[in-house]
């Protein structure tokens, strides 16, 4: 083995090793872990992931500074400064919101004094996706016909969330829920009124689950394009027959 | 000097489809030696189009308000049906769309970007290095 794979070797084990170790160890906060993954319950507005520390230098410690990646998830800190030995926690709070699929969140811890020190901390949240929409939104051009477009909705999980009611939130819009040809699916049949000049609406979805939580999805119907004089304009209409 | 045979023979096999796709998809190629994802784009490729672009903001709703690429709509991604409406409002079919967050370490865009085309949109890409990425090549010397 020549000197200089053995220096690239050096350095591979060094930054593979080392560099993880001065992430997470550096300073005077000793973690219980830094990452942590949470599976979220069905429906569940927010969970909350609790990092445990201690401090164990000789010298209390202050937490300078704490921040996430995200507005999603706050931290909170009881309080700054840690005796000798003493133990403290950050619990961070992820709001889910619409959000689906696995969510990974970094959390930022920065002790100040003679060991200044800064730490990653990682939230991982798995959310389950519990209905699919495709697509969001129809469209027509300005002129087509009022022929009805649907949108499919799937539940993945009906005994944790059923459907609740279709309603569309713009006059120029009818929106009917059919019955699908499987189960846990819907189609959602939305038809314009006119299509002789552009115009957007929207549809609003409510989801149920068994114990009275609702969940709503806004669907999308847009009529678009510039209107031709012919569609724009009324149509003429026949001179009065003379009786 | 059999062995050399082989590896040469194989060299050979090798070249030939690699040539056609350097000549046909040069794109792809420069992707793979950078470790461009497929849908990412560069500021100065979004820069190149000729087509329409709409730009989507990933980020929080500060961020947004610090500052943003011109003409951006914000997707909030807590309220994703219900501020999709304001995507679509500015969106039109011939449209390109970009979607881009802070910085390349950001996950935001990516995931955005594939729940807009999961919602019914085409031709929906990320920004590569997001925000910084564009602030940088919009910078003024």
């Amino acid at each position: 083995m020549g000197l200089i794979d053995r220096i690239v070797r050096f350095l591979i084990a060094l930054l593979t090793f080392a560099a993880p170790a001065g992430l997470t160890a550096a300073g005077p906060l000793r973690w219980e872990a830094t990452e942590i993954t949470v599976n979220a319950p069905p429906l569940a507005e927010s969970v909350e992931a609790v990092f445990t520390f201690t401090n164990a230098s000789d010298k209390p410690a202050t937490i300078g500074d704490v921040h996430s990646s995200c507005g999603c998830t706050v931290p909170k800190l009881a309080k700054k400064l840690y005796a000798p030995g003493e133990s403290g926690e950050i619990r961070a709070v992820f709001t889910i919101g619409e959000r689906i699929g696995l969510q990974e969140k970094a959390i930022m811890v920065t002790t100040s004094g003679d060991e200044p020190s800064h730490t990653s901390l990682t939230l991982r949240v798995n959310i389950p996706t519990l209905f699919e929409v495709k697509p969001y939104f129809v469209i027509w051009n300005v002129g087509e016909a009022t022929t009805p477009k649907s949108i499919t909705l799937r539940l993945l999980a009906p005994d944790v969330l059923g459907f609740g009611s279709v309603m569309s939130r713009h006059a120029g819009f009818d929106a009917v829920a059919v019955a699908g040809t499987e189960p846990g699916r819907m189609d959602i049949a939305i038809t314009p009124q006119t299509t002789a000049q552009g115009t957007n609406g929207a549809i609003v979805v409510s989801l149920k689950s068994p114990e009275g939580r609702t969940r709503e999805i806004t669907l999308y119907a847009m009529v678009r394009g510039t209107p031709t004089p012919a569609a724009a304009a009324p149509a003429p209409t026949a001179p009065a027959a003379a009786p | 000097m059999k062995a050399l045979r082989e590896v040469c023979v194989l060299a050979a096999v090798a070249a030939l489809p690699a040539a056609l796709a350097l000549a046909l998809h040069p794109e792809l190629t420069d992707r793979a030696r950078t470790g461009l994802a497929p849908d990412a784009v560069r500021p100065a490729e979004v820069a190149a189009w000729t087509a329409p672009v709409l730009w989507v903001d990933a980020r929080d709703a500060a961020a947004f308000a610090r500052g943003h690429v011109p003409g951006a709509v914000r997707l909030d991604e807590d309220n994703f049906s219900a501020s999709l409406g304001g995507v679509l409002a500015a969106w039109s079919p011939d449209m390109r769309v970009v979607v881009y967050c802070d910085t390349a370490a950001c996950s935001r865009s990516r995931e955005l970007a594939q729940r807009l085309r999961e919602a019914g949109l085409s031709e929906v890409h990320h920004l590569h290095g997001g925000w910084e990425a564009w602030s940088r090549a919009h910078a003024t010397p």
